[in-house]
C-alpha cells in the first residue's frame, strides 16, 4: 500500500476524525492515573533544601541534626552524591546544553538552587530535618541582569573547572550561536526604508496544574523503576543511568497521566535525587515539587533582547533581516544554546525573499532562576521581534500588514538558507517547503476576522481606542536528521491491534491521535487500537515530547509500523481468500475478495492458535529529513483604556496551516490552549525579583495567569492543507499557537493608540507610562 | 479527633488532626481525584462540593465540616452512565491533560445547580476560580453550556 | 524547608504515598460551643474564631492555638427590617450575593461588588464576619463604609458601632466575635457605586472605589461618602473630597476637581502590583467615573 496522498483524504474514515481521547473516560471519572496517585506501599518522601541566597559556595553542610531526625532515612548533599557534569537537559545524546550542573554543587548559583534532599517516613518528617541542615555560605555578589553578566569585572557563574561545552565561562556567556547569507550590511544600505526595533521579554513559567513528582521503587529483580511526570522518558533513563553509574537496562522510566508540561517536563529535574534515594536505601520514594518550587527551582522562559533591522523595498519586499538576540539562561545552560538557535530558525526562513540575512544570538548565565524549554522555544520570543519590526515597516511603507506578508512569506516548493545555517545548537538541515497554506491562513483569517473594515474603522477618541493588529509565524515538526521516533504494532485474536509507542502524550492527545493513525491504516475503528506509550521496558525508542514531534516524527513512524502489519494481515487473508493481497480491501473489520471475505478476528485468531500461527507484528522507525514547519496568521482585537492604561482583547483568531488536523478538536484545543497561554505572556505574567534575586511572587495568586473570564472569544481555523511526508498528509501543531498573541496584541495597540509596546508583560500601570510619556 | 464524612454516598469515619484541610482527609481516604496543584486556594483544582456547595478542599478545616456530605468528581457518574458534564466535556474535547478536570466539573456541577440556564458569561465567572493552561477554557466552557441544556431537557442526551 | 509559618508537623500518616500531609495548621482543638457565651468565653482565653476558615487556613496561628467554630451559632442568616437589613457575620458572601433583599440595596451595588470578590469557590466559605473581623485588603469593606454601615460584636456585652469607627478604634484586633453587620438602606434620592480596578477577575484589587451621593431638592449633594481601598487603608473615605461635594451639584465640573481632589488625597502605596503614583493617578480615574455614573443614574 502506497502512503496516502491528498487526495485520499476524503476516504479516510478515522483521521480527521474528532475522535474521543483514548485516556478520556478514566480522566473524567477522577481515576488515580497520574504519577502523583500513585499508591507505593512504604514510600520515603523527599524534601529538597534550596538556597536562600542567589550566589555562594558552600563553606560547610552539617547534616547531622537532620541524619538524627525521627524518620529521616537518607540525606544527600554534595559530600555523597556523584560529581560529575552533566545537563539536565531531555535532549537526545549528545546533548546541545553545557554540561554545567552537579546533582549537588559546592556552590549555590541561584535562590532555589539545590543544597540538599532529605528522604524520610513523612514528608513532614523529611521537611523539618531538612530545615536542620546547618549550611556555612560564603556568599558572592550575585548576577540579576542580562547587563551585569556582561559588565567587565562581573562575578563569574562558572567558575568550575570541569564544565563541558560553555562558551566563555569566565564571562559568564553559556552559548554563542550565528549565521548569515548574503551581506547584510550591504542589504540594509541598499534598501529604500529601514526599520530597526528592540524589544524584551520577562521571565515567564509555564504553570502546568500538575506541579512535576516523581515516584521511584526497586521491582523484583532489583531494577529502578522511575514512575515520573516527565516529557522525556528516554532521556532521563540515559541521564540517571549515568549519574547513578548504572547501565542503563538496570532502570525502567514509565510515563503515567500527565498534568501538563509545555516543556518544563523536558527535564530531568527530580528524577535522579528520587532514584538515588531508592538506590541508597532499597525504599519508595515520593518526590514532589511545591507549587512554590514549581516556579522557582523548575524552568522558566528565555528571557531575552533582541534587535531586529529590516531594510525593504519600496513595495515592502524584504532585502535584508538582521537579528541580534542576547538571552538570560539563568544559573544553568540547559537549552540555552538550542533556544536561542530556533529565535532564528524559527522565523527568519518566513519570510525567504530577503537575500541578506543575518543572526546573531549570545546566551548569558546569571544568578536567577534556570530557563529552559518552554513552548515556543525561542520561536516565541523571536516573532515577537520579527513581527513587530514587520509591523512598523509596514506603518513607514504604508503597506497593509496582511499585504506586507503575503508579499514576503515562503511559499511550497521555496526553502531559506537559514534551515541549513541554523540547526539546533549546530548546522541545520537544507529543506524545501512541501507544503504552505500560509497565504490561505492570511487571506481567510483576514477575512473571517473582518481585518480590512476593522483596520479601517477610527480607534475613537475616548477614554476607550479601538485596534486591530496581526502576526504571521512558522514553527516546526521535529528536529530534521536527529530525532527518532519507533512504534510497534502487534495483532490481538480478536482482530484488535496493540500500539506501542514511546511516545508522551502530556495531555496533548497524542496517544489519540497515533492511534487514529493507526486505525486509518488497519482498517479498524481507534477502539480496536490499545495504545502502550511511554514505557523504555515496553515501547520502542522515541525522543519524546518536544518540538512539535509527535504527529509528524512518531506518527510517521506508527504509520510505517502499520503498513508492515497491514501488509502481514492481507499477506494471511490472500492466503485464506486465494486471491492476491493487492485485490483485497479492508472494510468494516472484515477483509473482503472477489471470493468472500475473512474477519480480522479470524486472521487474528489464526495467527495464534494455527493454522500456520505466526504473531502478526513489525515495528518501524522514523527519522524526519525535514522539519515540515505549521504555519499561522494570528488577528487580535483590543480596547485600550487610556485613562488606566488596561488592555482588553476583545478578539482573537488563529488560521493554523497544520496539514491534515488527524483530530481537528484536539488541533483546536492544542491552538486554543496555546492562545489563552500567550495572552498572558502578554498582559499578565511575569516573575519579579528582589535586589538579593529572590523570586517575590511564586504562587498563582501573584503570578497571574489567565482565568476563564479573563479572555476573548477565540476562533481557531484550519486550513485545508496536506503535507506529504507527513503521516495522512499531517504536521504538528501544539507549539504555534503560543507565538501570536504578543506580536498581534503588541501591534493592536499600536493601531488603537500609537504607542509600541516592546516590554512584555504589558500591564495597566506600564502601559499608563508609555502612554503619559507619549503625550496621551 | 473523630469525624463522620459522608463521601460520595459512602460514610467514612476518620481520625483527623484538627489542623488537617478537607483535600489532605480526602487524599488519606483515596479521593486521588482531588488534586493538590497549589495548596492554597488559588488553582481550583481540589473542589469539591460540601453540602452541595463548591469549595477549595485545600482552604476547609475538615474537623469544621463533621457530618458534611461531600461529592467529588469520582461519584459523578451513576448506574445509568456518566453524568452530562461528564460526556459532554470527553464529546467536545474539553479534556487535555485532566488534571484541572475534577475540581473544574464540581465548580460546574454547583452552578448548574443554582443556576440551570446560565449564559456563556456566567459559566465564565463561575470558573473564575478553576484555572486551566491547557484548553484556553474555550471547549471546556462549551461543553458545560452543552450539559446545562442537557438538564434541563432542552438538549439530546 | 520548614514548616510555613503557623503550620506543625503531623504524627506518621498512614503509608500511602499519595497521601503525604506535608504539615497541618498549628490547631491545638476545635471547639464547637452551643453558645455565644461559651463562644467568647474560648476567644477572651486566646482561642481564634473561626467561620468560613479560609483565612486562617491560609494565615495559621505561630503556636498550637485552639480554634472556635462560629457556624454552629445563630449568626447566620439576613433580616429585613424597616432601615434595611441586617445580615448574620456567619452568613457567607455566596449567600448574600444569591440574595434578592441584598440585591434590592442601592440598586444592587453590594451584589454586583460580591460577584467581584475572589472566585466563587471562596466565596462559598468566606462569611461577611469573618471578612470583617480580619479587616485587611477588602472589597467589601469600602462599600460597606459608604453605605453607613454598622457592624455589631460582642466581647461578653454586645456593641453596635459604625463600621469607620469599629476600624479607628481597632476593634478587630481586640478578643471579641464579630455577630452582625446592618446595613441601612440608602435614600431614594441617592446611589451608590463601586468599582474595582485589577488585573484578572480573579485578583486583589490594585485599587477600588465606592462612592455614594444623597441629593436634596434632586439636585444639591446633601451627603456624600467617597471611600477608596487597597491602598494600603482599608478603605480610605476621603473627607476632602466629601466636604468639597457637600452643597454643590453633581455637574462635570464639580465631578473633575472632585477626582483631582481625590488623586491628590489618597493614601497610596507602592508594592510589587502597582506603585504609589499610579494607585494616586487611578484614585482620580474611578472617582470620576463612580461619580459620573451616580450623576447619569439619579438626575
Amino acid at each position: 500500500m502506497p502512503r496516502t496522498t491528498g487526495k485520499d483524504r476524503a476516504k479516510f474514515t478515522v483521521v480527521g476524525v474528532s475522535e474521543r481521547k483514548v485516556d478520556g473516560r478514566a480522566l473524567i471519572t477522577g481515576k488515580p492515573v497520574f504519577a502523583g496517585d500513585a499508591d507505593v506501599p512504604g514510600a520515603l518522601h523527599v524534601a529538597l533544601l534550596t538556597s536562600p541566597l542567589a550566589h555562594a559556595r558552600i563553606r560547610r553542610i552539617d547534616t547531622s541534626a537532620a541524619e538524627g531526625y525521627p524518620g529521616v532515612v537518607c540525606v544527600l548533599t554534595h559530600e555523597n552524591t556523584p560529581t560529575m557534569r552533566y545537563t539536565t537537559a531531555g535532549q537526545g545524546h549528545p546533548e546541545p546544553s553545557p554540561y554545567d550542573t552537579r546533582m549537588f554543587d559546592t556552590k549555590v548559583r541561584f535562590v532555589g538552587d539545590r543544597v540538599a534532599a532529605v528522604a524520610a517516613e513523612s514528608l513532614a518528617a523529611a521537611r523539618a530535618a531538612a530545615a536542620l541542615i546547618a549550611v556555612d555560605y560564603e556568599e558572592l555578589d550575585p548576577v540579576l541582569s542580562i547587563d551585569a553578566a556582561l559588565a567587565p569585572g562581573a562575578p563569574v557563574i562558572h567558575d568550575e573547572d570541569d564544565c563541558v561545552d560553555v562558551w566563555d565561562a569566565a564571562h559568564n556567556v553559556a552559548s554563542v550561536v550565528a549565521a548569515r547569507a548574503g551581506d547584510v550590511a550591504r542589504g540594509i544600505a541598499e534598501s529604500a526604508a529601514v526599520v530597526e526595533t528592540t524589544i524584551e521579554t520577562q521571565y515567564a513559567q509555564h504553570a502546568p496544574l500538575e506541579p512535576h513528582v516523581v515516584v521511584t521503587h526497586l521491582d523484583a529483580d532489583g531494577r529502578i523503576v522511575i514512575l515520573s511526570s516527565t516529557q522525556v522518558p528516554f532521556h532521563v533513563r540515559r541521564i540517571v543511568a549515568r549519574l547513578l553509574d548504572l547501565p542503563i537496562h538496570r532502570i525502567r522510566v514509565i510515563k503515567p497521566r500527565l498534568g501538563g508540561g509545555f516543556g518544563v517536563k523536558q527535564e530531568v529535574l527530580i528524577e535522579d535525587v528520587a532514584a538515588l534515594v531508592t538506590l541508597r536505601t532499597g525504599r519508595p520514594a515520593r518526590f514532589e515539587y511545591t507549587r512554590e518550587q514549581e516556579f522557582v527551582s523548575s524552568r522558566t522562559r528565555h528571557p531575552m533582547r533582541i534587535r531586529v533591522r529590516l531594510g525593504a523595498r519600496e513595495d515592502g519586499t524584504l532585502h535584508a533581516v538582521e537579528m541580534d538576540a542576547i538571552s538570560n539562561t539563568g544559573a544553568y545552560g540547559a537549552h540555552a544554546l538550542t533556544v536561542m538557535s530556533n529565535t532564528g530558525s524559527k522565523t527568519l526562513p518566513l519570510y525567504n525573499r530577503a537575500p541578506h540575512v543575518s543572526f546573531h544570538g549570545r546566551v548569558v548565565y546569571t544568578n536567577l532562576p534556570v530557563a529552559g524549554a518552554y513552548r515556543g522555544y525561542g520561536g516565541t520570543q523571536g516573532a515577537f521581534a520579527l513581527e513587530t519590526a514587520m509591523d512598523e515597516l509596514a506603518n513607514r511603507l504604508g503597506i497593509d500588514a496582511v499585504v506586507l506578508r503575503e508579499r514576503n512569506h515562503i511559499r511550497t516548493g521555496e526553502t531559506s538558507p537559514i534551515f541549513e545555517e541554523l540547526g539546533e545548537g549546530r548546522k541545520g538541515t537544507p529543506q524545501i517547503i512541501t507544503s504552505c497554506a500560509l497565504g490561505e491562513c492570511l487571506r481567510q483569517g483576514a477575512e473571517r476576522f473582518g481585518w480590512a473594515e476593522r483596520r479601517a474603522r477610527h480607534p475613537g477618541d475616548g477614554s476607550v481606542r479601538r485596534g486591530v493588529g496581526m502576526s504571521a509565524h512558522m514553527q516546526g515538526s521535529g528536529i530534521a536528521l536527529i530525532d527518532m521516533a519507533a512504534a510497534t504494532v502487534t495483532m490481538n485474536d480478536d482482530g484488535s491491534f496493540n500500539l506501542f509507542t514511546g511516545s508522551t502524550d502530556l495531555g496533548t492527545g497524542s496517544d489519540t491521535v497515533l492511534a487514529q493513525i493507526a486505525a486509518e491504516v488497519l482498517g479498524v475503528g481507534v477502539d480496536a487500537v490499545l495504545v502502550t506509550a511511554a514505557d523504555t521496558d515496553l515501547t520502542p525508542f522515541d525522543t519524546g515530547a518536544y518540538a512539535s514531534s509527535t504527529t509528524y516524527v512518531s506518527g510517521n513512524a506508527v504509520e510505517a509500523a502499520a503498513l508492515l502489519v497491514r501488509d502481514q494481515v492481507l499477506a494471511v487473508a490472500a492466503s485464506m481468500l486465494a486471491a492476491r493481497p493487492e485485490d483485497l480491501t479492508i472494510v468494516g473489520g472484515h477483509i473482503e475478495g472477489a471470493r468472500g471475505s475473512v474477519s480480522l478476528a479470524d486472521i487474528g485468531r489464526r495467527s495464534y492458535y494455527g493454522p500456520d500461527p505466526g504473531q502478526i507484528a513489525a515495528t518501524a522507525s522514523f527519522v524526519p529529513e525535514a522539519s515540515p514547519p505549521p504555519f499561522m496568521a494570528a488577528f487580535a482585537e483590543v480596547e485600550v483604556d487610556v485613562e488606566t492604561g488596561l488592555i482588553r482583547v476583545t478578539d482573537f483568531l488563529a488560521a493554523v496551516d497544520c496539514g491534515t488536523a488527524v483530530n481537528p478538536l484536539l488541533a483546536e484545543g492544542q491552538v486554543e490552549g496555546a492562545v489563552a497561554n500567550g495572552i498572558g505572556y502578554a498582559l499578565t505574567e511575569e516573575m519579579l525579583f528582589t535586589s538579593r534575586g529572590r523570586t517575590r511572587n511564586p504562587d498563582l495568586a501573584r503570578y497571574k495567569i489567565p482565568g476563564a473570564a479573563d479572555l476573548p472569544p477565540i476562533t481557531v481555523m484550519l486550513m485545508d492543507s496536506y503535507e506529504p511526508t507527513g503521516p495522512m498528509g499531517a504536521k504538528s501543531v501544539a507549539e504555534i499557537g503560543i507565538n501570536g498573541p504578543l506580536p498581534a496584541i503588541a501591534n493592536a495597540v499600536h493601531h488603537a493608540v500609537g504607542i509600541r509596546l516592546t516590554r512584555p508583560p504589558f500591564t495597566p500601570e506600564k502601559v499608563w507610562r508609555a502612554l503619559r510619556t507619549a503625550g496621551l | 479527633m473523630k469525624i463522620t464524612l459522608t463521601v460520595d454516598g459512602a460514610p467514612r469515619e476518620t481520625v483527623i488532626d484538627p489542623g488537617e484541610s478537607l483535600m489532605d482527609v480526602l487524599r488519606r481516604e483515596g479521593k486521588t481525584s482531588v488534586k493538590n496543584g497549589c495548596d492554597r486556594g488559588d488553582c481550583g483544582s481540589c473542589a469539591v462540593l460540601v453540602d452541595g456547595k463548591a469549595v477549595n478542599a485545600c482552604l476547609v478545616f475538615a474537623a469544621q465540616i463533621d457530618g458534611a456530605e461531600i461529592r467529588t468528581v469520582e461519584g459523578l457518574a451513576g448506574p445509568g452512565g456518566l453524568h452530562p458534564l461528564q460526556f459532554t466535556a470527553l464529546d467536545a474535547g474539553a479534556v487535555q491533560c485532566g488534571f484541572c478536570t475534577p475540581g473544574m466539573l464540581m465548580t460546574a456541577l454547583d452552578l448548574l445547580a443554582v443556576n440551570p440556564d446560565p449564559t456563556e458569561a456566567e459559566v465564565r465567572r463561575a470558573l473564575a476560580g478553576s484555572y486551566c493552561r491547557c484548553t484556553g477554557y474555550v471547549k471546556p466552557v462549551a461543553a458545560i453550556l452543552a450539559a446545562a441544556a442537557i438538564l434541563r431537557g432542552d438538549g439530546d442526551a | 524547608m520548614s514548616p510555613r509559618p503557623g503550620r506543625k508537623t503531623p504524627p506518621p500518616p498512614a503509608r500511602l504515598s499519595y497521601s503525604q500531609v506535608v504539615s497541618i495548621a498549628n490547631v491545638a482543638r476545635f471547639l464547637r460551643p452551643a453558645d455565644l457565651a461559651g463562644a467568647i468565653a474560648a476567644v477572651r482565653s486566646g482561642a481564634i474564631p473561626v467561620s468560613g476558615g479560609t483565612d486562617v487556613m491560609l494565615h495559621p496561628p505561630a503556636r498550637p492555638t485552639e480554634l472556635v467554630d462560629l457556624t454552629a451559632l445563630p449568626l447566620n442568616g439576613i433580616e429585613s427590617y424597616e432601615g434595611g437589613l441586617r445580615i448574620g457575620a456567619t452568613t457567607t458572601l455566596t449567600a448574600m450575593l444569591e440574595d434578592p433583599r441584598v440585591a434590592a440595596i442601592g440598586d444592587g451595588v453590594v451584589t454586583g461588588m460580591l460577584a467581584e470578590v475572589g472566585s466563587p469557590l471562596l466565596r462559598n466559605r468566606a462569611t461577611v464576619g469573618g471578612h470583617l473581623a480580619r479587616g485587611r485588603l477588602s472589597d467589601v469593606i469600602p462599600v460597606l463604609l459608604a453605605l453607613d454601615a454598622t457592624v455589631t460584636w460582642h466581647d461578653g456585652n454586645d456593641h453596635t458601632r459604625p463600621l469607620a469607627a469599629f476600624y479607628r478604634e481597632n476593634r478587630h484586633r481586640e478578643r471579641i466575635i464579630v455577630t452582625a453587620v446592618t446595613i441601612p438602606r440608602p435614600s431614594p434620592r441617592s446611589a451608590t457605586v463601586f468599582r474595582k480596578f485589577a488585573r484578572t477577575a480573579f485578583d486583589l484589587a490594585i485599587l477600588n472605589c465606592a462612592c455614594r451621593i444623597d441629593l436634596r431638592d434632586g439636585r444639591t449633594i446633601a451627603a456624600a461618602r467617597i471611600v477608596v481601598g487597597e491602598t494600603p487603608a482599608l478603605g480610605a473615605s476621603l473627607r476632602d473630597v466629601e466636604v468639597h461635594l457637600f452643597g454643590r451639584p453633581l455637574s462635570n465640573e464639580v465631578i473633575a476637581a472632585g477626582a483631582r481632589m481625590a488623586s491628590a488625597a489618597v493614601p497610596a502605596r507602592g508594592d510589587e502590583r502597582a506603585s504609589a503614583g499610579y494607585r494616586r493617578s487611578l484614585a482620580g480615574v474611578l472617582v470620576r467615573r463612580c461619580l459620573t455614573e451616580i450623576a447619569e443614574r439619579i438626575s
